[in-house]
C-alpha cells in the first residue's frame, strides 16, 4: 500500500501494482492498448506515457509508460497529454492511424471498439497523414472467428493470448516492422478451444466472431443480459447479446469469482444451437404442428386419462426447473429422475458429495501442484485453462488419462512428467497405491511432488472415473490434508443441482419402472435419455408407451420420438439458477424473448398445485440458504448434506480391448446443435496406441481401418494412432458409441478392415512464385 | 601507440594457435588466471575502456554490476552482430584474426566468472564464424578451453552462434531473445541483463571489440592503456571511413584521433574533387558533424561535448554530391525497415518519417510538413521500448537543424534542385556512378 | 524430401548443448534451408518434432530473421547493400543493373534459375563499398553496373551440377512448376 500522484490527485495502490493498474483502480482514465488485466504489460504500445513531475531542482521531467513502471511511494506523475501538444498519447493513435482503415461506420467493431475509443479520449480527430496506407491479406480462420488484417494495431494481445496465456501454439506473430501480422502458418481453424478469446482481447475489429458477423447487429442495439454459461459444469458468467429475437453472441461476462475475463469456445459457440435450422419452435402432437399455446398444449397432454406417468428432469435445466418437476411428479405420484444414465448418476453423486473443497479456478490457477484424471480439457475447458496457468509456472502438473486430450500433449512436453495412460479401470488403484506411498519415508515421483506442494489441487472428470477412483481421488486428498484441495468437472452445467433434486437410484429406478410397463407416460424436460449411455434401453423401454411428452429446445432424439414436444427456452431466454461444479449458487438473466412462443421454464409452476408451490419455495430456500444471487453476481457456494447414492456395478477388467470416450473440447448435448461449432467435429476414428497394437498383433499405420464389435454390432472406422491412447484401451466418439450401443469399458474385438483407399496424394505444392513486391531484404521470400 | 587488435592484420591468413601463441598470444592469461577478480575489474574501470558497440558504457563499471554472489550459471555473450552501417570493425577481426576473440573472451570470462560464453555472429559473417569456430576447436584441443583451463580450476567453452540476421539482434536483449529461439524483440529494462540475462541468468554482454582490448590491459596494466589514447582517449580502437574517401577503411588508432587526422592522413581525404558537407562519426544513428568541426578528439566524451556520438567508430562521409535529404532519407528508411516491430512509435512513427521525406523529393512537401517531421522526431525519440529509434531519429534532428535551407528549398523548388558540385570526371574515376542531385 | 536419421541425430546433438531445445531452432532451420536452399513445408514438420515449436512458431521465427526463407531462390543467392556508405557510393544504381542483368524483380529467380538478387542492409563490408554478398558467403567489394552484370551472365554460364545441393533442389523445383 502507498499513495502516487497523477495531476496532483493522490491515487492509492496495492503492493505489485504498476502505476497504470493503480489509475485504473482510481477511475483516471489513461489510454492503453497493449495493457490487459489477464495478460499484463509489456510496454508495445506506448500510449499509457506519463511524464514525471521532477521532485528535485534541475531534474528533467520524463516520459514514463505507467503499465510497465512499478509504483512507488510518492511518486508523481502528469498526464503527458495535458501539457505537451500534441502529447505521446495522441501522437501514437496518430500513428495506427496511418495504417488503420478509416471504416468505423462501417466496421463491426464499432461501438465495442478501444481503437474508437481511445482516437476519441486523445481528440485525434483530424488526420494530416496524407500517405498511401499499406494493406494486409486477411487470412481465413475456420468458422469462429474472421480476421480483418487491415485493422490490426499491433498489440501483441492476440498472441499472448493465443500462445502466453493459453498456451496453444498454432497462431503466432509473423514477420517484423510495420508488417507485422498476426496468423497460423496455414489457413483454418485453431487448435486451441480458447481461440475466440482473441476476440475479445483484441482492441480493434481485427479479429471478430464470424458467427456473430453473419448475423450482425450493432452492439448497442442487442438486447444482453448477466448470463451463465450452460454447456460445462464451470458455469462461467457470459453476457449473451440478441435482436430481433434471436441469438447473435455470446461474450464472457467479467466476473472475479469464476472465469474473470475468458470463456472457452464451447461456451461462445455453443449457444447458437437457439438457432438451429431444426430447433423445435412450435408445439408438436402426433407429429402435427399446432398453434396453441406451450404451456396449455402441456397441461392437457398431461391430463390424458390413461397415463401413468413418469417425470425426467435434467441436469442441463436449472434448479428451480428440476424442483418444480419433482414436485410434479409428486403430484402425479409418479418416479423422478434428473439423470438419463444410472452409472452417470452414481458418479456425480459421489463426485458431489466429495466436492466440499472443490478449488475455484483461481486456486486452480495458484496450485503449486496438480494432478488431473481424466479428459479434463474436453470435459471443462476453461477448468483446464486454469491447468494451464499453473503449468506455464513450471508447476508440476500431473494426468492419469485414458484417452488423447489436449492437455496431456502439454503435460508431456514438461520436462521430466508425463502423463500417464491407463485404463479407467485401473485408476483407483494406482490412486490407492499412490496413497500408500505418500505414507512412505521416502516417497518419489508423483507421491513426492504432493506431498511436497502446499496448495496441491486434485481434479477429476465424474462422467468418465469408475467410482471406485472418485472415492480414491477424494481419499488422496484427505490424505494429503487440509491444504489439498479436491473437485470434480460434472457432466452437465447443473449437475450439482441436479444431484440435489433426484432420489438415490432415480434414473434406474425409472428405466425399470418403465421397462416393468409400471408406466406408460414419461414427461422429459431438457434432457435426451436416448441419445446418452444408455441410448438403447431408453429406445426399447420407450417405443413401448403411448405418451412421451418432451419439453426440449433441441432436435435431440427423443425429441424426434415424442408424442408431443413442446418447445422450450435456452439459457439466455429464460431465468434461472445453475450451481456449478463447486457448489457455487449462480442466477443467470433472460436476454431477450423469441418471436414464436416457447415454454419458459419458469412458467411449469403454473403445473403445480398451491401446495407443491410452497414445496418448491421451501426447498428451494433450504437447499440455496437464503440469499439467492442476483444475475452477474458471484455467488456463494452451498455445502449440501451428503446424498444416498445406492450401488450399481461398474465394469471389470476385462481381456479384450475396453471402449474409453475420445472427446473432443466442443462437444455436449446442446453443443452438437450449433452449426458451427459442431462442423469442428473431428472425424470419427478408433483411436489406438501403436505399442498396444502390435501387442495385439495388429499391423496398422494411418491408412488402416479397424471394426470394432461388440454386443452383435459393429462398425469400421479409421485408425488413429495415439501414443496418448492407454494400453487396453480403444477409443471412440461419443457418436460412435451411440452406434455401436456401448458403454463406457464395454469389452470390445477388433478386426482389421479394408484399408483407406491409398491414392497417390496429388504432388504438393511445396513453392509458389506469385511476384514479391518490391519488398527488399526482410520480408523478401516470405511464401 | 601499439597496435592490438590489428595486431596480426598484416598476415595473408588468420593465424593458427601454433603461431598465434609464438607471437605471445594467450600470453595475457598468466597474468589474470589467479589473481583478484574485483581487483580487475577496479584495474579495468581505471583504464578507461568503454563499450565499442556504440553506447560507450564503461566496461569495468558494467561489470561490476553483477553480484558476486549472482546465482549460476553465469554467462557472457559477444555481440558480433555488427549491423549499424557504416561500422565494419569487427567483421576484420573475426576474419582476419579470429584467436584474438577467443582469448579476449577466455579473459573477460575469467574476470567476471562466467561459466559460458556464446558468441553471437552475425548470419551475414557465416564464413567468419566458421574461422572463429575453427579457433575455439583448436584452443579447446590445446586445453586452452574446456575444464581445469591451464591447472587455473577455471573451465569455460565458448558457443559461437550464427544469427539469422537483422539489424535489432545487434541490441542486447534482443540478442538474448534471438539466442534462445525466440523473435528478436527487445526485452523491457530493468531487469538488466546483468541481473537478468540468458535463460534468466546473470549475463554479461559485450562487444567484441571490447573484450578483446581486456588481455592487453590485464597485461599491461591501466596505465599503458591510458597511454595509448589521445586527447583525452584511453586506449586505442579501430576507425572505420567509408564513403566517397580515397581509401576507405578500417584503421586501428588512438582513441582521441582527431577526425581530421583520420578521414584525411588515414582514409585519404575525400574523392578528387568532393567537398565534405558533413560527417557522422559512428555509424549511421549518429548525428552529424560539420567540417568546422574536425579537430574534434574522436573519443567519447569529445564527440558526445559537441552534441554527437562516438558510436562504433565509423565514420561515414557526406559530400557535396548527395542530397543531405537524400541521404538523410536512405538513414531513416533503413530503420523503418529494421524496426523490429514491437512498439508504436518506432514501427509506425518511422515509416511515417519516410513519407514525409518522400513527399520533398517529389515536391509535395509543405512548410507544415517539414513542421511535422520536428515533432514527430521529438515523440519517436524519447518513447519507444528500445535505443533503435532514438538512434534513428538522431540524424534526421541533427539533419533538420544542419539543413534547414535545403528542406526549405525543397519545397520551394516543389523537389529536389540539389546540384553536385563536384565533377563528373571524379566520379567516373571511382568508377561507382555516384548519384548526383538528379532525381 | 526429408532428413536422414544421421542429420536428424547431428541436430539432436546440437540442440542438446543448449537449455532449452527452442535455442536450437534457428541452427536446425539453417541446416534444411542448406539443404534445400529453402525451408520448405514439410520440413517444418520436422524441425517441430525436434524443437517442441510448432510449426507456426518456426514460421514466426522464419518471417523476422531476414536471412531464412521459405521459398526457393536460385542457384546464386546476391544480396547486394543498400544502406549509407554504399548508397553514397552508387549502390542504388549496382542493384538497378542486378536487377536488369537478372530479368526479373528483386527476390525472384531469374528464368533460367541462375540468380536471385535482393537488397540488403549494411553488410559490414562499409570499407568496400559498394559490396554486396553471394551465397552468405562470398563478398563483393567496389561493385559497379558493370561488373554486376558480369558477375551475373557468368552465373548462367554455370552448369548444373556445378553448385550442390540447393542448385539441384531448385531446379527441380523450377522444373516441377512448368
Ligand atoms: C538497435 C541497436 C543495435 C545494436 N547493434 C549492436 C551491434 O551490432 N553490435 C554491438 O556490439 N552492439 C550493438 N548495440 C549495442 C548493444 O545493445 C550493447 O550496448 C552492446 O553490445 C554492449 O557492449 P559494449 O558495452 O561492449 O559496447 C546495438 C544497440 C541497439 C539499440
Ligand atoms: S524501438 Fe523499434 S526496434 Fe526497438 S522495440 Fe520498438 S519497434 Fe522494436
Ligand atoms: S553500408 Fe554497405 S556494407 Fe555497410
Amino acid at each position: 500500500m502507498g499513495t502516487l500522484y497523477i495531476d496532483d490527485q493522490p491515487v492509492e495502490f496495492q503492493p505489485g501494482d504498476n502505476v497504470l493498474d493503480a489509475a485504473k483502480r482510481a477511475n483516471i482514465e489513461v489510454p492503453y492498448f497493449c495493457y490487459h488485466p489477464a495478460l499484463g504489460a509489456v510496454g508495445s504500445c506506448r500510449v499509457c506515457a506519463m511524464e514525471t513531475v521532477p521532485s528535485r531542482e534541475g531534474e528533467q521531467p520524463r516520459t514514463v509508460m505507467t503499465c510497465t513502471l512499478k509504483a512507488q511511494d510518492g511518486m508523481r506523475f502528469r498526464f503527458a497529454q495535458s501539457d505537451k501538444a500534441p502529447g505521446v498519447s495522441k501522437t501514437m493513435v496518430e500513428f495506427y492511424m496511418t495504417r488503420h482503415p478509416n471504416d468505423c461506420p462501417v466496421c463491426d467493431e464499432g461501438g465495442d471498439c478501444h481503437l474508437q475509443n481511445m482516437t476519441v479520449e486523445v481528440g485525434h480527430a483530424y488526420r494530416r497523414f496524407d500517405g498511401q496506407k499499406k494493406t494486409y491479406p486477411n487470412q481465413l480462420l475456420g468458422p469462429l472467428v474472421w480476421n480483418t488484417a487491415n485493422r490490426c494495431i499491433t498489440c501483441y494481445r492476440c498472441v499472448r493470448f493465443y500462445q502466453d496465456y493459453a498456451l496453444g501454439d498454432d497462431f503466432g506473430a509473423m514477420g517484423s516492422r510495420n508488417n507485422v501480422l498476426f496468423r497460423r502458418i496455414d489457413d483454418g481453424a485453431f487448435d486451441s478451444p480458447f481461440a475466440g478469446n482473441i476476440i475479445t482481447v483484441c482492441p480493434t475489429g481485427t479479429f471478430t466472431d464470424k458467427v456473430f458477423r453473419r448475423k450482425y447487429s450493432r452492439t448497442w442495439m442487442l438486447k444482453k443480459s448477466a448470463s451463465i454459461c450452460a454447456h460445462c459444469s464451470v458455469g462461467c458468467h457470459v453476457e449473451p447479446g440478441a435482436r430481433a429475437g434471436t441469438l447473435r453472441r455470446v461474450v464472457p461476462n467479467e466476473n472475479s469469482a469464476v472465469n474473470q475475463y475468458f470463456i472457452c469456445d464451447r461456451g461462445r459457440y455453443a449457444p447458437h444451437a437457439s438457432e438451429a435450422a431444426n430447433r423445435p419452435l412450435q408445439v408438436k402432437v402426433g407429429g402435427q404442428l399446432r398453434q396453441e399455446p406451450a404451456l396449455a398444449v402441456l397441461r392437457q397432454a398431461l391430463a390424458v386419462s390413461d397415463a401413468r406417468w413418469g417425470v425426467m428432469g435434467s441436469a442441463r435445466e436449472d434448479v428451480v426447473t428440476n424442483l418444480v418437476l419433482q414436485q410434479l411428479a409428486s403430484d402425479l405420484n409418479a418416479p423422478f429422475t434428473a439423470f438419463t444414465d444410472p452409472l452417470t448418476e452414481v458418479r456425480t453423486k459421489t463426485a458431489v458429495n466429495l466436492s466440499l473443497s472443490a478449488p475455484s479456478l483461481q486456486d486452480i490457477e495458484a496450485a503449486d501442484c496438480i494432478l488431473v484424471v481424466g479428459e479434463l480439457t474436453e470435459h471443462a475447458p476453461m477448468m483446464e485453462l486454469a491447468v494451464r496457468q499453473a503449468l506455464k509456472q513450471g508447476k508440476p502438473v500431473m494426468m492419469l488419462h485414458a484417452a488423447a486430450s489436449l492437455l496431456a500433449g502439454m503435460v508431456r512436453k514438461q520436462r521430466s512428467l508425463q502423463a500417464q495412460t491407463q485404463a479407467p479401470v485401473l485408476w483407483a488403484e494406482t490412486l490407492q497405491k499412490l496413497i500408500s506411498s505418500l505414507s512412505q519415508e521416502q516417497a518419489d515421483g508423483w507421491a513426492a511432488l504432493l506431498k511436497n506442494a502446499k496448495a496441491p489441487v486434485l481434479l477429476g472428470v465424474a462422467e468418465v472415473m469408475p467410482t471406485a477412483a472418485i472415492k480414491a481421488l477424494a481419499e488422496l486428498a484427505a490424505v494429503l490434508g487440509e491444504q489439498a484441495r479436491v473437485g470434480f468437472a460434472l457432466p452437465a452445467a447443473n449437475s450439482f443441482g441436479a444431484a440435489q433434486v433426484s432420489q438415490a437410484g432415480s434414473s434406474e429406478q425409472l428405466l425399470e419402472a418403465l421397462e416393468r410397463g409400471d408406466i406408460n407416460a414419461l414427461l422429459v424436460v431438457g434432457a435426451d435419455p436416448m441419445s446418452g449411455w444408455q441410448g438403447e434401453r431408453w429406445s426399447k423401454a420407450l417405443a413401448k408407451i403411448q405418451h412421451l411428452v418432451v419439453v426440449d429446445h433441441i432436435h435431440s432424439a427423443t425429441v424426434q420420438a415424442a408424442t408431443v414436444v413442446v418447445p422450450s427456452a435456452t439459457v439466455s431466454e429464460h431465468n434461472g439458477v445453475f450451481i456449478n461444479y463447486e457448489g457455487r449458487v449462480q442466477s443467470f438473466a433472460k436476454a431477450y424473448s423469441r418471436e414464436t412462443q416457447v415454454l419458459l421454464q419458469e412458467e411449469l409452476i403454473a403445473l403445480l398445485s398451491g401446495d407443491a408451490r410452497a414445496r418448491v419455495q421451501s426447498q428451494l430456500l433450504s437447499m440455496l440458504g437464503s440469499v439467492m444471487p442476483s444475475p452477474g453476481s458471484t455467488g456463494s457456494r452451498i455445502k449440501p448434506a451428503t446424498l444416498p447414492i445406492g450401488q450399481l456395478a461398474e465394469a471389470v477388467l476385462g481381456n479384450g480391448p475396453a471402449l474409453v470416450l475420445q472427446g473432443w473440447h466442443g462437444e455436449e448435448e446442446v453443443a452438437g446443435f450449433a452449426t458451427e461449432l459442431a462442423s469442428l467435429t473431428p472425424h470419427d476414428s478408433v483411436g489406438i496406441a501403436p505399442a498396444y497394437a502390435k501387442a495385439l498383433g495388429l499391423t496398422l499405420d494411418k491408412n488402416s481401418r479397424l471394426t470394432i464389435s461388440v454386443h452383435n454390432k459393429q462398425l469400421t472406422l479409421p485408425v488413429s494412432l495415439s501414443a496418448q491412447v492407454a494400453e487396453g484401451c480403444v477409443a471412440v466418439s461419443r457418436r460412435a458409441f451411440a452406434e455401436l450401443q456401448a458403454r463406457l469399458g464395454d469389452e470390445v474385438k477388433l478386426t482389421a478392415a479394408m484399408r483407406l483407399s491409398e491414392e497417390p496424394a496429388a504432388p504438393s505444392v511445396v513453392a509458389h512464385f506469385t511476384p514479391l513486391q518490391g519488398d527488399n531484404s526482410n520480408g523478401g521470400l516470405r511464401p | 601507440m601499439e597496435k592490438v587488435l590489428s595486431r596480426n592484420f598484416h598476415h595473408a591468413q588468420p593465424l593458427d594457435l601454433a603461431t598465434y601463441r609464438a607471437g605471445g598470444g594467450y600470453d595475457s592469461l598468466q597474468s589474470i588466471f589467479g589473481r583478484d577478480r574485483e581487483e580487475m575489474v577496479n584495474e579495468l574501470r581505471a583504464s578507461g575502456l568503454r563499450g565499442c558497440g556504440g553506447a560507450g558504457f564503461s566496461t569495468g563499471l558494467k561489470w561490476s554490476f553483477l553480484a558476486k554472489d549472482a546465482p549460476r550459471p553465469v554467462y557472457l555473450v559477444i555481440n558480433l552482430d555488427e549491423s549499424e552501417p557504416g561500422s565494419c570493425k569487427d567483421r576484420q577481426v573475426l576474419y582476419r584474426d579470429p584467436h584474438t576473440i577467443v582469448e579476449g573472451v577466455l579473459a573477460s570470462a575469467y574476470i567476471i566468472g562466467a561459466d559460458k560464453a556464446f558468441v553471437f555472429v552475425r548470419g551475414e559473417y557465416k564464413v567468419g564464424a566458421a574461422k572463429l569456430e575453427k579457433a575455439v576447436q583448436e584452443a579447446r584441443d590445446a586445453g586452452l578451453l574446456g575444464d581445469n583451463i591451464l591447472g587455473s580450476g577455471f573451465s569455460l567453452d565458448i558457443d559461437v552462434h550464427l544469427s539469422a540476421g537483422r539489424y535489432i539482434c545487434g541490441e542486447e536483449t534482443a540478442l538474448l531473445n534471438a539466442l534462445e529461439g525466440y523473435r528478436a524483440n527487445p526485452r523491457s529494462k530493468p531487469p538488466f541483463p546483468a541481473v537478468k540475462g540468458l535463460w534468466g541468468q546473470p549475463t554479461i554482454v559485450n562487444n567484441m571489440e571490447t573484450v578483446c582490448h581486456v588481455p592487453s590491459i590485464m597485461h599491461k596494466g591501466a596505465q599503458w592503456f591510458q597511454g595509448q589514447g589521445q586527447n583525452g582517449g584511453s586506449g586505442t580502437h579501430l576507425f572505420q571511413v567509408s564513403g566517397p574517401v580515397k581509401n576507405p577503411g578500417v584503421f586501428e588508432l588512438p582513441m582521441g584521433v582527431t577526425a581530421r587526422e583520420l578521414i584525411y592522413d588515414h582514409a585519404g581525404g575525400l574523392l578528387d574533387g568532393r567537398k565534405l558537407i558533413a560527417f557522422q562519426p559512428g555509424g549511421s544513428s549518429t548525428p552529424f558533424m560539420t567540417p568546422d568541426q574536425l579537430d574534434t578528439p574522436m573519443h567519447f566524451d569529445a564527440v558526445a561535448k559537441i552534441g554527437s556520438r562516438l558510436g562504433t567508430g565509423g565514420v561515414i562521409i557526406m559530400d557535396d554530391t548527395i542530397c543531405p535529404l537524400k541521404y538523410t532519407r536512405n538513414l531513416i528508411e533503413f530503420y523503418a525497415r529494421e524496426s523490429c516491430g514491437f512498439c508504436t512509435p518506432c514501427r509506425d512513427g518511422l515509416p511515417y518519417l519516410v513519407h514525409l521525406f518522400d513527399k520533398f523529393e517529389l515536391g509535395t512537401a509543405t512548410a507544415a510538413d517539414h513542421q511535422t517531421i520536428l515533432e514527430l522526431c521529438g515523440l519517436i525519440g524519447p518513447n519507444t521500448h528500445c535505443a533503435l529509434a532514438p538512434g534513428a531519429v538522431m540524424p534526421v534532428q541533427s539533419a533538420l537543424q544542419l539543413f534547414d535551407d535545403e528542406f526549405k528549398k525543397h519545397i520551394a523548388a516543389k523537389g529536389c534542385s540539389y546540384s553536385p558540385v563536384a565533377a563528373t570526371a571524379s566520379q567516373a574515376a571511382a568508377g561507382a556512378g555516384v548519384q548526383g542531385g538528379h532525381h | 524430401m526429408s532428413l536422414t536419421e544421421h542429420e536428424i541425430e547431428h541436430l539432436r546433438e546440437h540442440i542438446e548443448h543448449y537449455p532449452e531445445k527452442r535455442a536450437g531452432a534457428i541452427y536446425c532451420l539453417y541446416y534444411v534451408q542448406d539443404k534445400y536452399g529453402y525451408i520448405p513445408r514439410a520440413s517444418l514438420d520436422e524441425v517441430s518434432e525436434l524443437t517442441d515449436l510448432s510449426p507456426t512458431q518456426l514460421d514466426e521465427l522464419i518471417t523476422f530473421y531476414t536471412l531464412l526463407r521459405r521459398r526457393p531462390v536460385g542457384r546464386r543467392l546476391i544480396r547486394i547493400c543498400d544502406s549509407i556508405s554504399c548508397y553514397t557510393r552508387g549502390s542504388e544504381q549496382v542493384l538497378a543493373a542486378a536487377k536488369e542483368a537478372s530479368g526479373v524483380e528483386f527476390g525472384q529467380i531469374s528464368k533460367d534459375g541462375a540468380v536471385t538478387v535482393l537488397p540488403s542492409i549494411c553488410l559490414g563490408l562499409c570499407d568496400r563499398a559498394p559490396a554486396g554478398l553471394v551465397d552468405d558467403s562470398e563478398d563483393l567489394g567496389e561493385l559497379t553496373p558493370e561488373k554486376i552484370r558480369d558477375l551475373i551472365c557468368s552465373y548462367a554460364a554455370e552448369t548444373l551440377d556445378s553448385k550442390s545441393g540447393g542448385g539441384q533442389q531448385i531446379l527441380a523445383v523450377l522444373k516441377d512448376q512448368q
